[in-house]
């Protein structure tokens, strides 16, 4: 299970990584999008998780972007953002291009984190 | 000469305006005169007028009707009906209608229209004022909302850091950590958590204080809310060996609410019950009050009671009664603020009762009336 991770927010990418390897997923982690979005398209993720407010292009103006290829249509994204709150993780989502798209509030809980994650990857 | 021009007289006799000329020239303002209400009204589009006096029986205008779209044009302007004497229906029509400030009959004392009009040009520097300063705390609560907003996202960023690197260590991801270390942990865990508590209890009171938060009313089942909650609090009473019960008055019709932010005040009132009661349990009732018009949700507790002193304090921000319980309990102080807020966006109350040794009880209502839509800000 392969996890793509964009965080520019290099401590807590880091720490991520960490989580989620240390839950047997395999993480490729990028502080910047054009270089995750570059990875992205050769090395097709099974889940994309990713800060919203990024330096250059925002989260939602990335998948945005991304949605419009073919191969990404199918790939689920997941947002982390300080912008919202840990425990609002239920009901606060991102639109993008008409979908909801399920954001995890930073500071998280890592079962929260996990569960969302278990549930979006396949 | 020179002096600006605040207040205009309206009224088609010649000799009528040239008493008010000689009783007005010592006047710190200045007064236009006219018999035509155009030209009377080209000079309110132009000057910045306060006070309009009319006439009321005028040969192509009455002096209501004037006066009615002169309030049509600024409502803060003034507005002074002069009428011959007995002219009731006039009067009333003025005053029920037209929202005028006075009606003087004809023939006046001198003196009377002078205080009237120096009133009435006072009453409009305090509204206008009154309109300035409230404009001004808009814009500062906006600058608070905004700053707030950004100073939240700038602490949770760091915050995320140190709370994920503190979870790793205490959930033992990367390895066993001896009883001491877990201990110092724990310690740092729980106020980071308090801390991240806190940043989203200010955001929260923030958007609340400034009409931001979007709140969804809809008509529902406050019992079905009050079940949750219970729910949810039965494991963290029943650590504290204390017992949850509900006494649901069937009586008890749905109401307008917004069930997410209902289930926070519940959460917080029986949250603090539980921290605060050493035996004995909590309910929560419902029923019906003050002829029908509200329902009423109480979370009765058995603990020490609240001085009478205190209970009026409690729904200040960060007010905390102070005591080893509260400290060690990791609240916020704005539980109460933010359930207060949240209650007074449903239109209901929210109060506390207590003797002292025989517990306290925390009262909120909804109004049964439905007063919100769908949606409402």
């Amino acid at each position: 299970m392969r996890i793509l991770l964009i965080d520019d927010d290099q401590d807590l990418c880091q720490l991520t990584k960490k989580v989620l390897e240390m839950n047997g997923y395999t993480v490729d982690a990028f502080f910047e999008a054009a270089s995750g979005v570059k990875y992205a398209r050769q090395n097709r993720p099974n889940l994309i998780l990713m800060d919203i407010i990024l330096p250059g292009l925002t989260g939602p103006e990335i998948i945005a972007s991304l949605k419009t290829d073919q191969q990404f249509i199918n790939i689920p994204v997941v947002f982390l953002s300080a912008l919202v709150s840990g425990d609002d993780v239920e009901s606060e989502g991102i639109m993008v291009g008409g979908l909801k798209y399920q954001t995890i509030g930073k500071p998280y809980e890592i079962d929260k984190l996990l569960a969302i994650v278990k549930k979006y990857a396949k | 000469m020179g002096k600006a021009i605040h207040v205009v007289f309206l009224d088609d006799e010649h000799s009528t305006l040239e008493i008010i000329r000689h009783e007005f020239s010592q006047e710190p303002y200045g007064v236009f005169l006219t018999n035509n209400p155009d030209q009377a009204m080209e000079l309110i589009r132009k000057e910045k007028i306060k006070v309009v006096v009319s006439d009321q029986v005028m040969p192509n205008v009455t002096g209501v009707k004037f006066l009615q779209n002169i309030k049509q044009y600024d409502p803060n302007i003034v507005r002074i009906l002069l009428t011959a004497h007995a002219d009731f229906s006039a009067a009333e029509e003025a005053i029920n209608i037209g929202e005028v400030y006075r009606v003087i009959n004809k023939p006046w004392k001198s003196i009377d229209l002078l205080s009237t009009v120096r009133r009435a040009t006072e009453r409009y520097d305090l509204t206008i004022r009154a309109e300035l300063t409230n404009e001004r705390l808009k814009a500062m609560y906006e600058i608070q909302r905004e700053f707030t907003s950004t100073v939240s996202h700038e602490l949770r960023t760091p915050l995320a850091s140190i709370k994920t690197a503190i979870d790793l260590v205490v959930k033992k991801t990367l390895g066993k950590i001896n009883p001491e270390q877990e201990e110092v942990l724990g310690r740092a865990k729980k106020n980071v958590d308090r801390l991240k508590r806190l940043i989203d209890d200010i955001l929260d009171l923030t958007k609340m204080e400034s009409g931001k938060l979007k709140m969804s009313f809809m008509k529902n089942d406050i019992h079905q809310a009050v079940r949750e909650v219970v729910e949810a609090q039965k494991d963290f009473a029943q650590s504290r060996g204390l017992q949850l019960k509900m006494s649901l008055d069937n009586g008890v019709p749905f109401v307008a609410f917004d069930s997410d932010r209902i289930m926070q005040v519940l959460n917080n009132l029986v949250g603090n019950a539980i921290k605060f009661t050493k035996q004995g349990g909590i309910t929560i009732k419902t029923s019906k009050k003050f002829e029908d018009e509200y329902i009423l949700i109480s979370v009765i507790d058995t603990g020490k009671g609240i001085a009478e002193e205190n209970l009026s304090k409690l729904f200040k921000k960060f007010h905390q009664i102070e005591s080893a319980e509260a400290n060690e309990e990791g609240g916020t102080g704005l539980g109460l603020a933010i359930s207060k807020e949240i209650i007074n966006l449903h239109g209901g109350k929210i109060w506390a009762e207590s003797k002292f040794d025989k517990g306290t009880t925390f009262h909120f209502t909804i109004p049964i009336e439905e007063k919100f839509n769908s949606t409402s800000a």
